[in-house]
């Protein structure tokens, strides 16, 4: 059932997207970004502005289907630092949200409480290889709070010109220390063209994992 | 584990079917790869993915001035094309590039019209 759900707010970020979307936290001034991504028992929809070079500002939903909680709330992102090399590109970004957390929305229909996360994420590539590192710390008031971590290494089969077909296969390591798989490792597939972005990947525990993100 | 089996006989599937296919150019990508007769050339540094070519393209598309633009990932080289008597001096050019979240190295204007290098 939850599978036919991502699919289901995977096809309406689709829909919503125009045809020349594009994807990042912060992008360009002007331009936007929506990604929806489902991992193990947790899926997440989240749609970004970019204001200035270094700042963009969206919302973020978040289902703990385990967990059976949510949360909902406004979001920052900022680009800290990047570095522009002739054959490479570095960016350390940061991001902050804050908002409402409800639990056992199932049984109770969910009972709504304060929540906040934030997070900061590097990265590095060039157009043959390229390195992430995500660390995200959550709090939400009497629900759960957490420390989620994620590397990413990746490389490119073939170097693919702009307007073509690129494609990676890239190598990802989650660290959740309440999961139950606390550190999971899953190969992914990405495939991105045209500013839509594609990702899909099943982890060596069997849990599944895949998002869609346009830039636009 | 039946899933992540699965999952490496479609990468398999994509690898060897879909990967060499996307690796020839096709005649859309051809076309738009293709140079063009630009009035000015950028050299231009953190270029090494799509997205930071369509963000190049985008923040010159919305300049009236502007023709058409083309990016080169391996050489790193902006084409810009502008309309019949219109420029954009190497100041606006390597604000726009700077604005987008990349470096200018250099303008170059093939055409006695131009005011020099940017950096």
């Amino acid at each position: 059932m939850r599978s036919y759900a991502f699919l289901a707010l995977a096809a309406a970020a689709a829909a919503l997207a125009p045809p020349d979307a594009d994807a990042r936290p912060v992008t360009y001034p002007g331009g936007n970004m929506a990604m929806v991504e489902h991992r193990d028992e947790t899926t997440m929809v989240e749609t970004m502005r970019t204001l200035t070079l270094r700042l963009a500002i969206g919302w973020h939903d978040e289902w703990d289907h385990e967990g059976d909680w949510q949360f909902h709330g406004p979001m920052i992102a900022g680009l800290a630092k990047r570095w522009n090399m002739p054959d490479a590109q570095a960016n350390i970004f940061w991001m902050a949200s804050a908002g409402v957390a409800c639990d056992d929305v199932a049984s109770t229909g969910g009972d709504a409480k304060p929540a906040a996360y934030a997070g900061v994420e590097a990265d590095w590539e060039n157009r043959r290889f390229y390195t992430q590192y995500q660390a995200k710390g959550f709090w939400a008031a009497d629900i759960d709070t957490g420390f989620t971590q994620r590397a990413r290494v990746g490389v490119a089969p073939y170097i693919a010109e702009a307007g073509a077909l690129h494609t990676w296969a890239i190598l990802q390591i989650d660290h959740d220390a309440e999961d139950d798989h606390p550190l999971s490792v899953t190969p992914v597939i990405r495939l991105f063209k045209g500013g839509a972005l594609a990702e899909a990947g099943v982890s060596f525990d069997g849990d599944a994992f895949a998002s869609l993100m346009f830039y636009f | 584990m039946t899933l992540f089996k699965s999952f490496l006989v479609a990468c398999t599937l994509v690898a060897t079917v879909a990967t060499p296919a996307a690796a020839q150019p096709n005649r859309a990508q051809a076309q738009k790869a293709a140079p063009i007769a630009a009035d000015v050339f950028v050299s231009v540094n953190g270029l090494v993915c799509d997205f930071c070519a369509k963000a190049i393209e985008k923040s010159f598309r919305r300049r009236a001035e502007v023709n058409d633009i083309r990016v080169d990932l391996t050489a790193k080289i902006v084409s810009i094309d502008f309309k019949p008597n219109t420029t954009l001096d190497d100041a606006t050019i390597t604000r726009i590039v700077t604005n987008a979240g990349y470096t200018v190295v250099s303008v170059r204007r093939p055409t006695s019209s131009g005011n020099g290098a940017a950096s």
